[in-house]
């Protein structure tokens, strides 16, 4: 009888012991970033990997209409990077083999040119309560050009060897900064409007009356720098002053945190709805200025196939899991 | 013989148990926002830091992948 009293109090003792770690134990699907804010990655939620971590980064400065300029220049300047980069590849395959069918690849162009337009339309101008829509667009947008350059990337290879792949794409890569000069500089001139803004804000809140600063990041100082020299005016603070200067800090980058997930929470939910229909959008657009989309409709179809099975097959694997 | 073991055996789960609730606290304590502690003193450094983190440095652009 004591022998079993024993026992069952040494299997509830060693019952009480395993859970207890598991309770302690932070959830092993938050992670910190760098603001110090934990992110859940929910296994039950359906995860767009469309949407990446750095698209996420990415729209947190477009909480203002400097920052959303900024990011949209310097998609518009990538996207017109690729078109260059494959018209020349288009010419270097019809080089080689004349009769080569490249009607898909330049339906690719076709496409990669009407989500500059679409950046180029986009209204930056907006009120904080549109500014979520844009960033969205722009992550839309972004995603649409990646998948089309892999597209495009996915045919063109087979045209050519791994070393003249390698090759062209050195080649390709200095070639058009000429041509892309222009919106480089107006992207500089920008990127200093906005962290001018930004430096100005930060140093209004945290009460650094040192105006230099705010023109040696004008006069085009390295952020290296910008930094030791805020950390010297901080240095003649009192500790209670500089604890006030650190809350306010990060009240702002919390705004920015808030404004960057709302923003891309809400389009994951409906990405893939949006994606088909961004796709058809731009099939339609191209067909009717003439170009030949069969084969484009085609591959699309099979990738929007191939997305749904992942996507279902992740879903069943979670549901398998959390079983 | 067999109160023993089962003694010997609880120990050793105890020990394991007790070593990962320590890590599991200490990742906490780790992984807490600690940069603004209101019994802990703020450097200058980090807040600088902080700021300038939010600044576009001129590597700073968008990549969409190559095309070859």
């Amino acid at each position: 009888m004591n022998m079993n009293k024993t026992f069952v109090f040494m299997v509830l003792a060693l019952f009480l012991v395993s859970v207890l770690p598991l309770a302690l134990a932070q959830d092993d699907n938050t992670t910190t970033t760098d603001d110090n804010e934990t992110v859940s990655h929910d296994d039950n939620e359906t995860q767009t990997e469309d949407v990446e971590q750095e698209d996420e980064s990415e729209v947190a400065i477009m909480h203002t209409p400097k920052g959303a300029q900024v990011r949209l220049l310097q998609l518009q300047k990538s996207i017109e990077h690729n078109i260059l980069k494959g018209q020349e590849i288009v010419a270097k395959i019809l080089e080689k083999n004349e009769s080569a069918n490249v009607s898909n690849l330049n339906a690719i162009l076709g496409e990669m040119t009407l989500l500059v337009e679409e950046v180029k339309s986009l209204d930056i101008n907006v009120s904080n309560a549109t500014s979520n829509e844009l960033a969205q667009t722009y992550v839309q947008i972004k995603s649409d050009a990646r998948s089309l350059a892999k597209d495009f990337r996915d045919e063109a290879r087979t045209y050519f060897k791994d070393d003249e792949q390698k090759r062209l794409r050195e080649e390709l890569k200095e070639k058009y900064k000429e041509q892309l000069k222009d919106l480089q500089e107006k992207i500089k001139e920008l990127k200093k409007n906005y962290n001018s803004e930004r430096l100005s804000l930060y140093m209004q809140r945290t009460g650094i009356k040192d105006s230099a600063i705010l023109e040696r990041l004008q006069n085009g100082d390295k952020i290296s720098d910008i930094r030791k020299d805020l950390a010297e005016s901080f240095k003649s603070m009192t500790s209670e002053e500089r604890k006030e200067a650190a809350l306010k800090v990060k009240e702002e980058k919390v705004k920015m945190s808030i404004f960057k997930k709302d923003s891309v929470e809400k389009l994951k939910e409906k990405f893939e709805e949006k994606r088909l229909e961004r796709e058809q959008n731009r099939v339609q657009k191209l067909e009717e200025k003439g170009f030949k989309m069969d084969e484009r409709r085609e591959q699309m179809q099979q990738k929007a196939d191939e997305r749904q099975q992942k996507m279902q097959e992740r879903n069943k694997n979670q549901k398998g899991g959390s079983k | 013989m067999n109160k023993k073991i089962i003694l010997l055996v609880g120990l050793l789960v105890l020990l394991v148990s007790l070593t990962a609730c320590k890590s599991s606290i200490v990742n906490d304590v780790v992984n807490t926002d600690s940069s603004v502690d209101a019994n802990q003193p703020v450097s200058g450094d980090q807040v600088a830091t902080d700021i300038t983190s939010d600044l576009l440095p001129e590597a700073d652009g968008v990549e969409i992948g190559e095309m070859i």
